[in-house]
């Protein structure tokens, strides 16, 4: 809501500069959004008086004129067709900066030297309107400055009003406010309404068929007016609180709906069909023409103003085309209205039109406040439109909504809020704001609701106006607190962080990515599953939910690369979405992607570039990290992973995935180098990570070790030769660790050599040289006849 | 089989010629312990011919254990002598360019949003709260009406929400994490409860679609708004320092009532009022307030027994002021010249 430091003081009498206003209101829970200085800059334009005029002896169209300020006369030319002997105009002296950036220079102007210019609202920057100088009031003090002619300067605020204040979007409301925090007297004004002529009920018949979504409709009929352009505080007004002017009678509908809050509506009376007024539901289906010129299918539920004939306006939202004040309108029927918030709601939604007057109706205007709105803006008319206001008015109000009744409990409220609030500040904040402190007994107060607080319905609501205005800083900040010692510990949070550590010590950072994709990225690893997307996307590229992490670590490799930096190893844990038959179907998991080289280069070092087996022992250390200790390697490949991929099991459960992404995927994405990864089902890996660590005894007497080195096939498996060495490795084999592979010239083509360190030891004693050789001579023997393996020269 | 002492001794000659070879060549200490154990170590050479003496007769066997000590003995002055000499000249307290840089195995960065993620969690778990969690995708049930925002009600339009097939929706806070705790427990909880949320906000400096949220809970008997105040000064102070000052404005959620907007003293500039805070001394962070009787009319707690807090908080929000980040789609591109500063 936009208003004006000035416009608010119209109505009550504070002392806070405009930096204490703001922070005022936005203790009240108005937060002020922005502030604003005044654009107006006329410091040499002030008030005078035309004396003389004459016409231009070299121009039809100018005059020359002599204006009166104070003691001084200036001779100005002006063309302005309205400027007339008598009238008080503003004028902008030698020297003077208009708000165009204009500067007044004394001028000959076809042979008359003018010392100023009479000005036009629009030169002021007041209006848009610039066919005729600006005409001020006769009762103006000569030689004023225009400023405070037009109050002074002025702030400009953009205040922030939460939906359960429909209120307080009403410049009147704002006010009430701030005169309940500073304890002044709102100032209302008073209603100077002349009726003349026929009384209404000989102009109009108005009838309600839908009184639960119109539950009162009220009306005046100002005959005779004269539609113009409204004058410049009107248009002021509007325009600083963002509204366009249209004429002098819709700014005044749309100025009383500023003040109060009140929306209100003018219709062209003789556009009218049978002079009626019938408040009814559409037909499903029916079209109607809005006054901005457009078309509406209605549906049962807008409820609609009709004519005699056919619907004229489309209640609380927008009137029609058919029906709209215009230069030739004579004769106003003005309605000002309460319609049901929640219906308003609903058909603003439905045919997608959102108006300052739906967006408080469906907030809740005050019921009983439609009368004071409608009285207010008559007589606006009747004074700037210079019409004649019938005696009577029409008030459609079949059930009065009357005010609630709520008690309030001190010490309900002393509990909430935790501090002691006297009675008596109860009993001074609660009628400042507008509610009315009916009877007290003891700490219970029996309160009336005004029903412009529709948020107001509970004690809860009540207590939150008094802790409010009591000012949330004056309750203390109690830092007591009352723990319970036992609330157990938060395992899976503990196994997030033993990951999350696990992996960042094996040098993976860990990322945070979108979980929006476009639907080709998420496509490219559905897998057959159905991905999710999104019914209202913002685009194209943020449509889909991810069926899986990788394209988001992907995409943040892609990310890096492009800025020159080759070597990455991420990780990410988080939620991936498909379809189940109707149901959208979250799953927790962990991914990694590595890149580049496995390790950061340095004089020493220079790293091998990243393969499978560095993200396999990524998953291999990660599961022994979580005491788990059997799981199977099975080999895999999909639509997105290379054949050099292994499906990971855990008891015959699928843990998921760890291999190389294949390379049509990855130009797809634009990533020119072999990219790794593992993708593995959290809670799975959650389930199966054995807590329970049990301390072996750590070897008393040394180890032996021994190194062979064998040759054989090259299809004979690690994994086969090693279970075979283990087999026969007997009690004492501790340890067995393949420290070398060796492909190449020295031993053939189709064979390879496995070398591996064997670790024995005894917990009870001292093995000897004679025991550990007569266990090898069985390992050897039994890797030459099973895999025709051959000890390396 | 046994070898005659001769062919002993011309061994010894042909070992103790190999001997010499060997350290003339050595040029550093570990070549010279490698030496030292082929010769003189427990399965070395000298000690096995050591061995070799059981073999021979008891006259044969002097003349083999006297050669043995001489050859050991000249092994063990040359490794000395070559060692002082090796240490004099380079060796352990040689030349030795010290300025290339030190070298360390480098672990993963954390994004800072996981970082300040984590520290929120510590503080809240110091202070005897919980950690409870919820789906990403949730109904309109747990979202909003058991929050107390009804279908048709303009509150709804705070939030812009990202809704999916089957009626199902992308959760705008972390608030319906508030309803599923409630819904399984009774009095007294006290949790928190961190998460990704959505928003249909387009992506620039300050708003992505995608952000983190803690949503924190108390519900007890005597819970009161100065407990509020309370526990999210201490929160303050724990994360930003014990200078930090919490100012609370009334505002409006449907879920609590009264409601307050927080504001955190303007991490920047000390609160004096600086370009960052607009010249106010403070930074806006969330919302807050007493949970409305409605909330827990939706999951059948007394109102007149129990009362409770509760509060959001943006997680991006949080790391941009501690870190002094400038544009929260940094978070999310991961760059890492971005992770690498944390």
């Amino acid at each position: 809501m936009k208003v004006t430091y000035n416009w608010l003081k119209s109505y009550t009498d504070f002392t806070f500069t405009p930096a204490a206003l703001v922070n005022t209101l936005t203790m009240l829970g108005l937060e002020v959004e922005s502030i604003a200085d005044q654009a107006w800059d006329f410091d040499g334009v002030v008030v005078g008086e035309v004396i003389r005029k004459e016409r231009h002896w070299n121009a039809d169209h100018l005059w020359v004129c002599d204006v009166k300020i104070g003691r001084r006369n200036l001779t100005i030319v002006c063309g302005a067709p309205n400027v007339a002997v008598g009238q008080k105009v503003a004028v902008a002296q030698e020297g003077t900066r208009l708000a165009s950036g204009r500067v007044i220079e004394r001028t000959s102007i076809r042979g008359v030297v003018s010392n100023g210019m009479l000005c036009s609202e629009a030169e002021l920057g007041l209006s848009d309107r610039g066919e005729g100088i600006l005409v001020l009031n006769d009762d103006i003090k000569l030689g004023t400055k225009l400023i405070d002619v037009l109050g002074g300067r002025d702030i400009y605020m953009d205040i922030f009003i939460t939906p359960n204040r429909p209120d307080c979007l009403g410049v009147m409301g704002i006010a009430r406010e701030i005169a309940a925090l500073a304890d002044r007297p709102l100032k209302r004004p008073k209603i100077r309404l002349k009726e003349q002529g026929r009384r209404i009920s000989g102009f109009i018949k108005i009838s309600i068929k839908n009184p639960d979504k119109c539950p009162r409709y009220t009306a005046r009929f100002i005959g005779n007016v004269n539609v113009q352009p409204s004058p410049w505080w009107l248009i002021q007004k509007l325009e600083a609180a963002g509204l366009r002017s249209i004429n002098n009678v819709v700014d005044v509908t749309n100025y009383v709906m500023l003040e109060t809050g009140q929306p209100l509506h003018a219709f062209d009376y003789d556009l009218l069909k049978r002079k009626q007024i019938v408040v009814k539901t559409a037909k499903p289906g029916e079209e109607f023409t809005t006054l901005d010129n457009r078309i509406h299918k209605l549906n049962a539920e807008c409820l609609m103003i009709c004519d005699g004939e056919r619907p004229v306006a489309i209640g609380g939202i927008m009137g029609g085309f058919n029906s709209e004040v215009s230069e030739n309108t004579k004769n106003i029927l003005l309605e000002s209205a309460y319609f049901n918030p929640v219906n308003i709601r609903r058909t603003s939604k439905y045919l997608g039109i959102s108006t300052e007057s739906s967006r408080r109706f469906e907030r809740g205007v005050d019921p009983n406040g439609a009368l004071y709105a409608l009285d207010r803006a008559a007589q606006l008319i009747a004074e700037l439109a210079g019409g004649k206001v019938a005696s009577g008015f029409v008030d459609v109000y079949p059930k009065p909504i009357k005010p609630l009744k709520l008690t309030l409990r001190l010490q309900r409220a002393e509990l909430l809020v935790g501090t002691k609030i006297p009675a008596s500040q109860i009993r001074s904040i609660l009628p400042r704001l507008g509610l009315q402190i009916l009877s007290q007994k003891g700490g219970n107060f029996k309160i009336e609701v005004p029903t412009f607080r529709p948020d107001i319905t509970r004690e809860a609501d009540l207590i939150e106006e008094v802790a409010r205005v009591f000012g949330f800083d004056n309750v203390p900040a109690d830092s007591a607190a009352v723990i319970d010692l036992l609330t157990p510990a938060n395992r899976l949070e503990q196994f997030s962080r033993h990951v999350q550590d696990t992996l960042l010590a094996n040098g993976l950072s860990q990322v945070v990515t979108y979980s929006l994709l476009n639907k080709k990225e998420a496509g490219l690893f559905a897998e057959g599953r159905r991905v999710v997307e999104l019914v209202n996307p913002i685009s194209a590229d943020l449509s889909t939910l991810r069926p899986s992490l990788l394209p988001g670590l992907l995409k943040a490799v892609k990310w890096n690369l492009n800025r020159s930096n080759p070597d990455l190893k991420f990780f990410e844990t988080g939620a991936v979405f498909e379809m189940s038959g109707k149901k959208v179907v979250e799953n927790r998991k962990l991914a990694a992607v590595a890149t580049g080289a496995a390790a950061t280069p340095t004089w020493k070092v220079r790293p091998a570039a990243v393969d499978i087996y560095d993200v396999k022992g990524f998953v291999e250390h990660l599961l022994r990290r979580n005491n788990i200790t059997r799981w199977n390697f099975i080999p895999f490949s999909c639509s997105y992973a290379t054949t050099k991929t292994l499906s990971i099991e855990i008891e015959n459960r699928k843990l998921g995935t760890v291999g190389e992404i294949r390379s049509e995927v990855l130009e797809q994405l634009d990533i020119e180098q072999p990219v790794f990864f593992f993708e593995l089902d959290f809670d799975l890996l959650y389930q199966k990570t054995n807590w329970q660590r049990t301390f072996s005894a750590v070897p008393k007497f040394p180890p032996v070790t021994r190194d062979i080195a064998i040759v054989l096939k090259d299809t004979v498996t690690a994994e086969n030769v090693a279970a075979d060495i283990k087999r026969h490795g007997g009690a004492y084999l501790q340890n067995l660790n393949l420290f070398d592979v060796y492909i190449g010239k020295q031993i053939g083509s189709d064979h390879k050599s496995l070398a591996y360190r064997l670790t024995f030891y005894s917990t009870e004693r001292t093995l000897t040289d004679e025991e550990v050789d007569t266990q090898m001579k069985l390992i050897l023997d039994s890797l030459r006849n099973t895999f025709a393996a051959r000890l390396r020269e | 089989m046994a070898q005659s002492l001769n062919n002993i001794l011309k061994k010894l000659a042909a070992l103790e010629e190999e001997f010499k070879g060997h350290i003339q060549s050595v040029d550093s200490l570990s070549a010279l312990e490698e030496l030292r154990i082929k010769f003189l170590g427990r399965k070395g050479v000298v000690t096995e011919h050591f061995k070799l003496l059981g073999t021979l007769s008891p006259k044969e066997r002097p003349k083999l254990g006297e050669d043995l000590n001489r050859f050991k003995g000249k092994i063990q002055d040359a490794l000395e002598q070559v060692k002082g000499t090796l240490k004099s000249k380079g060796g352990e307290d040689g030349y030795i360019d010290l300025t290339p840089p030190g070298t360390y195995q480098q672990i993963g960065f954390k994004n800072p949003l996981i970082q300040v993620l984590d520290e929120v969690k510590e503080i809240f778990t110091s202070m005897g709260f919980g950690i409870e969690t919820g789906p990403e995708v949730e109904t309109e049930y747990y979202n909003f009406e058991a929050l107390n925002v009804p279908a048709d009600h303009p509150a709804r339009d705070l939030q812009d929400t990202f809704y999916l097939p089957g009626g199902y929706l992308l959760r705008t806070h972390t608030s319906p994490v508030q309803i599923r705790t409630m819904e399984k427990r009774t009095p007294p909880i006290r949790i928190i409860a961190p998460g990704r949320c959505f928003r249909n906000d387009t992506p620039d400096a300050t708003h992505s679609p995608i952000f983190h949220q803690v949503e924190g809970l108390v519900v007890d008997k005597g819970i009161s708004f100065a407990h509020l105040k309370g526990t999210l000064l201490a929160f303050a102070r724990k994360l930003f320092g014990e200078n930090m000052r919490v100012r609370f404005r009334p505002s409006f959620y449907p879920f609590t009532e009264p409601s307050a907007d927080y504001d955190f003293s303007c991490v920047f500039c000390n609160g004096n009022g600086c370009r960052v805070c607009k010249n106010t001394g403070w930074l806006e962070i969330s919302g807050s307030g007493m949970v409305d009787p409605a909330v827990f009319g939706y999951v059948g707690y007394d109102y007149e027994t129990y009362t409770g807090f509760a509060w959001g908080m943006g997680v991006e929000r949080i790391a941009m002021m501690k870190y002094k980040i400038d544009d929260i789609r940094h978070f999310y591109d991961n760059d890492l010249r971005f992770l690498n500063q944390f």
